[in-house]
């Protein structure tokens, strides 16, 4: 049940359009409006008001666009959306390029990221590789003792000179 | 307007969702939609076209960037664009000029620029004029329940606020325009 009091609060705030109201109150307010005079009196005091306030917003409204500017208002800004996402999504693509290329760099150089496991065992492969490479194009025929490979080698411009 | 094919009669949500998937072509058909209000709200909050349609591509950007965080079942697309426009349009006003004094302060001031304004016997220009005068946030609930037609509850969550903060906006906004619309009919002269 709707009271005279809460009518002109509700009043006071939606106008007198009842469709603004809350729809869970419009029909208590209509079965006011219908019992009560004072109600229908505060509410064409209302609508007075409304009258001016819709005449001033739709005078105002008139001034922002004129007719045919709204549509050349909506493509500017479909238009500046577009290339501002486009412009957004060039940053991040760059940014997300720039960023995988960090990652891949830092996961190559941190050695905890694979495991140091991973780390070993690609330095052994890589030091045999060495030797069995080192092995094959040696010129001379391998002497007996097969540390030959790490005594150093005697430099040519000493073997001239004792010539 | 053109429109891309394949996004007529899909609804708002069918189109956040494939605008946060990456598809443009759904995200161009939600600025269509609802452009013009963006626009139309953003004037009519800040008086100014070219920097209200700054705001409104500044929303559907935000927007953009923001849509795969966005959830349908919670909100409409429509409350959270309207949001954003409202705040934005508050933020731009601040920077540009301090909050206007309270509405019920001082009217017989309000009183002095009417009579001025009724020798021209412009009525409409008084009430123009106090509803350029309104706290943004006064104004801004006006805008979204006698203009856009949002009920309590919608304005409450644009405005992120209560539906009786909203009602006491409104209520505030209104006793102020009527105090300015009396003291137009009823200049101090006319009054003894």
């Amino acid at each position: 049940m709707l009271t005279l009091e809460r009518f002109k609060v509700l009043l006071d705030s939606y106008g007198a359009r009842l469709d603004c109201w809350p729809e869970e109150i419009r029909h208590d307010a209509r079965v006011l409006l219908n019992d009560s005079r004072a109600a229908r009196a505060t509410l064409v005091e209302a609508q007075a008001l409304d009258d001016a306030i819709e005449a001033a917003t739709s005078e105002e409204h008139s001034q922002a666009w004129p007719p045919g500017e709204t549509a050349a208002a909506l493509a500017r800004l479909r238009s500046r959306v577009a290339t501002r996402i486009d412009e957004r999504e060039r940053a991040s693509g760059g940014a997300r390029i720039g960023a995988g290329f960090l990652s891949c760099l830092r996961a190559l150089l941190n050695p905890l990221h694979h495991g140091w496991g991973a780390l070993l065992t690609g330095g052994v492969i890589a030091v045999t590789a060495g030797l069995v490479l080192g092995l094959s194009y040696t010129s001379s025929p391998p002497p007996d003792n097969v540390l030959f490979v790490l005594e150093p080698a005697p430099l040519s411009i000493f073997s001239d000179s004792l010539r | 307007m053109d429109r891309s094919p394949g996004v007529e009669g899909v609804t708002d949500e069918h189109l956040v969702a494939r605008s946060a998937g990456g598809d443009r072509t759904a995200f161009d058909e939600l600025v269509v939609r609802h452009g013009p209000y963006a626009l139309r709200v953003a004037a009519r909050l800040l008086r100014d076209t070219a920097l209200a349609e700054d705001v409104a591509q500044e929303a559907f950007v935000r927007c953009w960037s923001q849509i795969h965080r966005f959830d349908s079942r919670q909100a409409r697309f429509t409350t959270w664009l309207y949001r954003i426009v409202v705040n934005l349009c508050i933020d731009n006003k601040r920077r540009r000029e301090p909050e206007p004094l309270p509405a019920d302060f001082d009217v017989m001031d309000a009183g002095a620029t009417a009579e001025e304004m009724m020798e021209s016997n412009e009525r409409a220009t008084v009430l123009a004029q106090a509803l350029k005068d309104l706290p943004l946030r006064q104004r801004a609930a006006l805008t979204l329940i006698y203009d856009e037609g949002l009920s309590g509850a919608e304005a409450a969550r644009v405005l992120g606020s209560s539906v009786k903060a909203v009602e006491r906006l409104l209520a505030r906004a209104r006793s102020y325009l009527r105090a300015r619309l009396t003291s137009s009919h009823f200049p101090e002269s006319d009054r003894c």
